[in-house]
């Protein structure tokens, strides 16, 4: 398989008042086509620092990212722009939206800036419309962001996201706002998403979400510390288990 | 606690903090240097008058004095209606005038010699200081000497006193409340007494030698009857007469006054704009506060308390920059004139307290909101909980726009109250220079050449009359001609013919040989010259010294006339606006003209504009019997085509008139009335100035607002630039709003320009007399500055939007 994301010796060190923290250090990995990743981590560790990194949206301070094999670090701005704009797209544990628009045209948006798929205006409604029915939103696209609930909110988000079909999809804790019941919906969502061949790589808390995952990388003070794979074969029940288990062994 | 949440928000929200704080400062400024201008350009006259001569301001008389005055003294002292006069003697200096290259200075009207030590008015200098003692060999002049024959301070200026060269060095422009004035033509020399002496005990001084009389007075209607024995008289004015006299800089000044009030309402608009960003602000705040429990009027406090911090210090500083500002404003429309008031602090104190006092208001007002709004508002309402109602923006799916330029109509539809007040401040600043535009525009056109006289198509001055058959006047005059040496003359202005008896007759010669001479060259013209002269004319019962405007010469055409008709016939007179006033007069009317003893009746047919002597004057027919006697001033020879001729062609006929009469004064009406007027030059000064102001209050209220845009909009580009919007996008949109903003605010500017500038001009312009003037509304004068401004709006937009760039896509994460 096709290797999407590749990571060498990723460092990310934040000055702060003369005070250096090295909060990535030295990280290396492999993210394929098709995956569905999860990065776990005691708080602070460096998940979201890891992301913004490797989606190009921060300068990482040294080592490689290479995206389809282009090197991300060495990028202009506006070449990241036009990567994280047609390959990327992003999911965030809050939810922002442009308020002046509606729910639809939030979605829309990226999608009309974007000439990657040459689609007219008309195509890019209609896909963002088929989005939002996917996600069983499409009765709040002319809704004002703040007429729809968190969890219509996040979806809302996961639809643009998905606007330009990207090659890798990023989320940084997308359940973290989310009651269980609609945490249990996004997930679902995303991995019908990955299944429909979008790589994912999300950041969370949460073992029953990412006992979802394909894959689930530890971090922990800035280094891999681990890495588990899970049995796609075995029930849902089983792998949370086996993840928990092998969680706790890393001092989750 | 309150202090600690207070200090925490001054920080917190520091961007929206500082622009609100730059905004009042920058309010204070306008409103009270505006207020304080206002009241020094209203009071302008009345304080430079006051300033000049004290109380003795109510009247004023020239009089040809010769050696003595006490003649004048004993009719003076035994009028009633005076209470007390005072009188300063000048010599009235006849002769040539060189400038620094010895050249001759072509200069009409009267100058005035004098001395500080022998004057009872006082003078001014540049810097408004009180004018106490000239150097010998110094001197200072009257400042629209400089303006009209291009003198400057440190030149040497030659005049002749008994064919000896007298030479001083220019120490200055002065300032002359009496005098002064653009529409008059009196220049004053004020120079060392031993100098001026020099003058007065010439042989010629018993000729040359005028009193100028200052006199306090309740009831200068008496006066005015009074006086008509007085011997040697040659005007009388009341006080109003000379005010009026200053409304040709006083249009310069009255445009400060417009400025002055569009800076105010600009200063209140951006003040409710940022009062209300920053209050938004602090919806999410307020909200959590009410959801712990604090109530409406403790945050409510809380808000004021901090606004009324941030009020007061900007109030102060405000008040401080104003005076500067107010000065320097000031300072560059009145080089002729003391403008000021004697209030003082007071007026820049009471702008900065009505600035402080409209913020707390606004405050208040806005944060009123507070009590409306549930804690659920403003925890869960959108971004920042400033919108509460369905927008009305439009929709993306809908609109065949780019993203950028979809996102800045949406932004201006989605909160158009918001935008309003950038669209106002705009199109007030617009307004402003259209309508300032509109007045050069017009001024600087021959509109006004008909209210000045009655206009013709060339204008010929200090014409070489040695071309001319002289001989022939001399022929037909014989014995009065005979030791007049007019042979020998080179120029023969009226007042030479004045001297004579049969004068007129003369001088209606003379202008006739000018007309046989331009027939002689191919153009056939009539020529005339409007001329003034003072008659005693009785009306109502009453007598009056009055000017009277007559052409003489060959009539062309007829008079603008704006109510019955023209005179028809010597006993037939039109009048002003102005005389209809003042003196009760109305079409149908008679009055009596003393015409050298013999009482003619004539009828009012008609009503003119006229700008001169500020409308203080009656037209009286062709025919009627004037005589030089009373001759007073005139235009100058005037030439109007009877056929009809192109504008180029009278171009080409000026150039060729240059040449026949060996002169470079030959002016065509525009040249004429700007000649005439003078108010240009200090107009295009003052203009430069007016603009430059404007466009830095553009920049100042761009800077602020699109800053305080960015600092709300941070989330937003922040997430833009996430999803892959370039730097360039994000300006794009920025910029784009702006510039439509521009636009907006420049096209209901344009329209609403038109309107205005009549308004405006009409109630400025029919307080000198003048009537139905055809304002001139030029494609050129009226594109040049909103082109200007939506330029700048752009250019600035951009610079101040580039710092969006250090925004980062990965601040969306984080929670303020
Ligand atoms: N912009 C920044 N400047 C300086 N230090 C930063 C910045 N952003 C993050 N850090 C620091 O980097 C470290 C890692 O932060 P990061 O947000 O990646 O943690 P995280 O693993 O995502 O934690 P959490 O699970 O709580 O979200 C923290 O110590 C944080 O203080
Ligand atoms: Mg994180």
């Amino acid at each position: 398989m096709a290797t999407v994301l590749e990571v060498k010796d990723l460092c990310k060190t934040y000055v702060t008042d003369k005070r250096q923290n090295n909060v990535l250090k030295n990280v290396s990995f492999k993210v394929d086509e098709g995956e569905m990743v999860a990065i776990m981590g005691p708080s602070a560790s460096g998940k979201s620092t890891l992301l913004y990194s490797v989606s190009g949206m921060d300068k990482a301070t040294s080592g490689t990212v290479l995206f389809d094999g282009k090197d991300i670090t060495a990028m202009k701005k506006n070449e990241l722009a036009d990567v994280r704009l047609d390959e990327m797209g992003f999911i965030f544990q809050q939810m922002y939206m442009m308020k002046n628009l509606t729910i639809l045209d939030n979605i829309l948006l990226p999608g009309l800036q974007s000439k990657k798929h040459k689609r007219s205006r008309k195509e890019v409604v209609q896909c963002g419309e088929d989005l939002m029915r996917k996600l069983g939103i499409i009765e709040a696209a002319d809704n004002d962001i703040n007429e729809v609930s968190g969890g219509q909110l996040q979806r809302a988000c996961i639809c643009r996201s998905l606007i330009n079909k990207p090659r890798l999809l990023f989320a940084d804790e997308p359940t973290g706002a989310l009651n269980r019941a609609n945490s249990n919906e996004v997930m679902e969502e995303l991995t019908k998403i990955n299944r429909e061949g979008t790589t994912v790589m999300m950041v969370t808390h949460d073992s029953k979400v990412a006992a979802k995952c394909t894959r689930v990388l530890y971090i922990s003070d800035g280094n891999i510390e681990g890495e588990y794979r899970s049995d796609v074969t075995k029930s849902d029940k089983e792998r949370e288990r086996a993840l928990n288990n092998w969680l706790m062994d890393l001092g989750w | 606690m309150f202090l600690k949440i207070l200090n925490k928000d001054l920080k917190r929200s520091k961007t929206m903090n500082v622009i609100l704080f730059l905004f009042i400062i920058l309010a204070t400024v306008f409103v009270a240097s505006g207020l304080n201008n206002l009241t020094s350009v209203l009071n302008g006259m009345d304080y430079f008058m006051d300033l000049a001569v004290g109380e003795k301001g109510d009247y004023f008389l020239g009089v040809n004095v010769g050696k003595g005055d006490s003649a004048l003294r004993e009719v003076l002292d035994n009028v009633d209606a005076i209470k007390s006069y005072d009188m300063d003697k000048y010599f009235g200096y006849s002769d040539e005038v060189r400038d620094n290259d010895g050249k001759k200075i072509d200069w009409n009207g009267a100058i005035m010699i004098q001395s500080p030590e022998s004057s009872y008015i006082k003078l001014f200098d540049s810097d408004n200081n009180e004018i106490t003692s000239v150097e010998k060999g110094h001197i200072y002049i009257t400042q629209k000497f400089f303006d009209k024959f291009g003198v400057k301070t440190g030149d040497k200026i030659t005049l002749k006193l008994e064919n000896k060269n007298r030479e001083y060095i220019i120490d200055g422009p002065l300032k002359d409340a009496v005098f002064g004035a653009q529409l008059t033509g009196g220049y004053r020399f004020f120079m060392n007494e031993d100098d001026a002496n020099e003058y007065f005990e010439s042989k010629d001084a018993e000729f040359y030698t005028e009193a100028f009389v200052y006199i306090e007075s309740d009831d200068i209607e008496k006066i005015n009857t009074a006086i008509n024995d007085i011997e040697g008289l040659f005007g009388g004015y009341a006080r109003s007469l000379l005010v009026l006299t200053r409304i040709v800089e006083l249009i310069v000044a009255f445009i400060i006054v417009i400025l002055s009030v569009c800076l105010m309402i600009v200063s209140f608009v951006i003040l409710k704009f940022s009062i209300g960003f920053s209050i938004q602000d602090d919806f999410r705040e307020i909200g959590v506060m009410k959801a712990i429990g604090i109530r409406n009027l403790k945050i409510r406090t809380l808000y004021l308390t901090k606004y009324t911090a941030l009020a007061a210090a900007g109030a102060v500083i405000g008040l401080i920059i104003s005076y500067p500002f107010g000065k320097m404003l000031l300072k560059s429309v009145s080089e002729g004139m003391v403008l000021g008031n004697s209030y003082g602090n007071i007026i820049n104190i009471a702008g900065a307290v009505l600035v402080f006092a409209v913020i707390i208001l606004l405050a208040f007002l806005s944060t009123g909101k507070v009590k409306k709004m549930t804690p659920v508002d403003a925890v869960r309402s959108g971004e920042t909980g400033e919108r509460f109602n369905k927008k009305k923006g439009i929709r993306i799916s809908r609109s065949h726009a780019g993203n950028t330029t979809f996102l800045s109509w949406n932004d201006i539809l989605s909160s158009p109250r918001r935008y309003l007040n950038i669209i106002i401040s705009f199109g007030i600043c617009t307004l402003f220079l259209l309508v300032l535009a509109n007045f050069t525009t017009t001024l600087d056109s021959p509109v006004f050449a008909d209210q000045i006289s009655h206009s013709s198509d060339v204008y010929l001055d200090q014409e070489d009359v040695t071309v001319l058959d002289i001989q022939r006047i001399i022929d037909r005059f014989p014995d009065e001609l005979k030791d007049s040496g007019i042979a020998d003359k080179k120029e023969l202005p009226v007042s030479f013919f004045a001297q004579f008896e049969h004068g007129k007759e003369m001088y209606e010669m003379y202008l006739d040989l000018v007309e046989e001479k331009l027939a002689d060259e191919g153009m056939t013209a009539k020529v005339y010259n409007d001329m003034a002269f003072t008659y005693a004319i009785r009306s109502n019962g009453e007598e009056f010294v009055y000017t009277l405007y007559q052409v003489v010469g060959d009539r062309y055409g007829d008079y603008l006339i704006t109510e019955g008709s023209a005179p028809q016939n010597k006993n037939e007179i039109a009048i002003t606006p102005t005389v209809r006033e003042t003196l009760g007069l109305d079409i149908g009317d008679t009055i009596e003209i003393d015409f050298d003893g013999v009482y003619e009746k004539c009828i009012v047919t008609g009503v003119f504009p006229c700008m001169n002597n500020t409308g203080a004057l009656i037209r009286i027919h062709d025919d009627a019997p004037t005589t030089l006697a009373h001759y007073l001033g005139c235009m100058c020879t005037q030439i109007s085509f009877t056929d009809d001729p192109s504008q180029k062609e009278i171009e080409n006929r000026k150039e060729k008139i240059k040449d026949i009469f060996n002169t470079e004064n030959v002016r065509n009406r525009t040249e004429e009335t700007v000649n005439n007027m003078g108010t240009l030059d200090a107009m295009k000064a003052a203009e430069l100035l007016f603009v430059a102001i404007t466009v830095i209050v553009v920049i100042l209220v761009t800077i602020m607002m699109e800053r305080s845009f960015i600092a709300k909009e941070t989330k937003q580009i922040a997430i833009l630039k996430a999803t892959g919007f370039r730097d360039g996008d994000v300006i794009k949109w920025q910029v784009k709003r702006f510039g439509i903003l521009a636009v907006i605010s420049v096209v209901i500017a344009m329209a609403l320009s038109i309107p205005v500038t009549r308004l405006a001009g009409d109630a400025i312009f029919s307080v000198m007399g003048a009537a139905k003037i055809n304002w001139l509304f030029s494609i050129t004068g009226m594109a040049k500055y909103p082109l200007i401004l939506i330029a700048v709006t752009l250019l600035i937009t951009w610079i101040t939007a580039l710092y969006t760039k250090k925004i980062n896509a990965r601040d969306t994460a984080c929670i303020e």
